[in-house]
């Protein structure tokens, strides 16, 4: 396999192999295995922390980029050009490509029409891989293993692609789920199904203090409440200084970022808040998943 | 009239009539019918067909019926209409007697046909790719190779006929 289109193409050993060779990143591997290759960088929709990471995990890795930020500047953005066309062009150019969509299922239309490896870095609200991968690498650095472990899901569980990635990669290491989120936001039926066929422990709760004493890490995810019903109360669903009172000495707090008001900036003082080292680590992670990927170690 | 539609559900071969050489597709589910009449073109088609719908079914309760004299299904478009007819009865017929019947099966990928009820898929630009997936309560699930998003078949309303 010489392709990333979605966690569900990964088995665990894949995993643990992937998150095995991100910490030897993180500890200093120094590796020049992209030397002479061009790696296309092709993001049709905004992202600061996932292109970056890429780009300079390439860089580290002795590669070249080539790409854009966004699509307006593209022949497929301001003259109508077909998004398989585009792909097709690009495919000439590169010896892989990365790519972000806001369209469901673009990584896998980009696979199914390029000879080149394909990454995913995020097709609309589908999937978002490389991200799910470096949450996992972030639970296992936080907490020196990733087997066991109880997370606790808070914010926008209905519309949030990394939390539906998340969830299902929790099958292969016995996570325990907590849900907290309004019921308007929580997972939908389909999905709340495929984790119960897979043996998950999940449950429900209405806020974040119910729970938070028997987390490991707590995972946050913005709530757009601009995409909500005035009428929906949030209040619950934010974390402040009192409710971390009562958490055990290992627990960690996760976010994918950006974030707003469900995450006060007074957290980050906390020897709880992770995130930012959380998204150092998608460096790490984008090392080994380029270095394996173009290295065709990815069985 | 209602006596009528009676005695064609129960002697649908007397009404629509026996073919010599051809294809009997039976006991397909009530209303889909006419997807396979959209399929096999049969709107614009020479060939003599007979189509029943709302009969009565021992075995299904109502069911749709399509009867072509002289056509012959490729591989392909059995794949199609088998989407709209699990379980029914494909018949080819030579000299009225029946020389094969199948028993129609969901097929295991589907291309082009299924428009994917996720608006924001992919595949809307492209031609779209569903896979079976297992059963939930026995009921039939296809899931969408672009968008990975799961329907059950009863919830997936428009189709590229």
């Amino acid at each position: 396999m010489n392709n990333l289109i979605s966690i569900a193409d990964l088995s665990k050993q894949n995993i643990l192999d992937i998150l095995a060779l991100a910490k030897q990143f993180k500890n200093g591997l120094k590796k020049r295995s992209l030397e002479g290759k061009v790696i296309a960088s092709c993001f049709f929709e905004a992202s600061t922390r996932t292109r970056l990471s890429f780009e300079s995990a390439i860089l580290k890795l002795g590669g070249g980029v080539i790409g854009f930020a966004d699509s307006d500047s593209t022949s497929h953005g301001a003259k109508g050009e077909s998004l398989v066309d585009t792909l097709k062009v690009i495919n000439g150019y590169a010896d892989a490509l990365i790519i972000r969509h806001p369209l469901d299922g673009a990584a896998r239309l980009a696979q199914s029409v390029c000879s080149i490896p394909v990454i995913n870095a995020g097709d609309g609200a589908n999937q978002h891989p490389s991200q799910t991968l470096l949450d996992l690498f972030s639970i296992q650095d936080s907490q020196n293993k990733i087997e066991n472990i109880s997370i606790g899901l808070l914010g926008d569980l209905k519309h949030g692609r990394t939390i539906h990635s998340l969830v299902e990669a929790a099958k292969f290491f016995n996570i325990q789920l907590y849900f907290i989120a309004p019921k308007e936001l929580r997972m939908n039926e389909n999905k709340l199904f495929q984790l119960k066929t897979s043996g998950i422990q999940y449950s429900f709760h209405n806020s974040v203090d119910e729970v938070i004493h028997k987390l490991d890490c707590l995972y946050i995810i913005r709530i757009q409440k601009e995409r909500f019903d005035e009428s929906i109360s949030f209040d619950k669903y934010k974390l402040n200084l009192k409710s971390l009172q009562n958490v055990k000495s290992n627990f960690k707090i996760l976010s994918p970022l950006p974030r707003l008001e469900e995450l006060p900036v007074e957290i980050d003082a906390t020897p709880y808040a992770y995130y930012f080292q959380q998204a150092q680590n998608g460096l790490y992670i984008r090392q080994a998943l380029l270095d394996m990927i173009l290295g065709d170690k990815l069985n | 009239m209602q006596n009528q539609i009676s005695n064609w559900a129960v002697e649908d071969k007397k009404h629509i009539g026996s073919i010599e050489n051809g294809i009997n597709i039976d006991h397909i589910p009530c209303g889909n019918a006419f997807y396979i009449m959209k399929i096999l073109n049969l709107y614009k088609s020479e060939y003599q067909t007979g189509i029943g719908l709302n009969l009565s079914s021992k075995k299904i309760g109502k069911k749709d019926l399509i009867k072509i004299e002289n056509r012959e299904l490729s591989a392909q478009e059995i794949q199609a209409i088998s989407l709209f007819a699990v379980g029914s009865t494909l018949s080819i017929l030579k000299d009225f007697k029946v020389i094969k019947k199948v028993i129609l099966a969901m097929p295991d990928v589907v291309h082009g046909i299924i428009i994917c009820p996720n608006k924001r898929c992919v595949s809307h630009h492209h031609v779209s790719q569903f896979l079976a997936v297992a059963n939930r309560n026995n009921l039939i699930e296809l899931k969408c190779n672009y968008c990975e998003k799961s329907f059950l078949l009863s919830d997936i309303k428009e189709y590229n006929l």
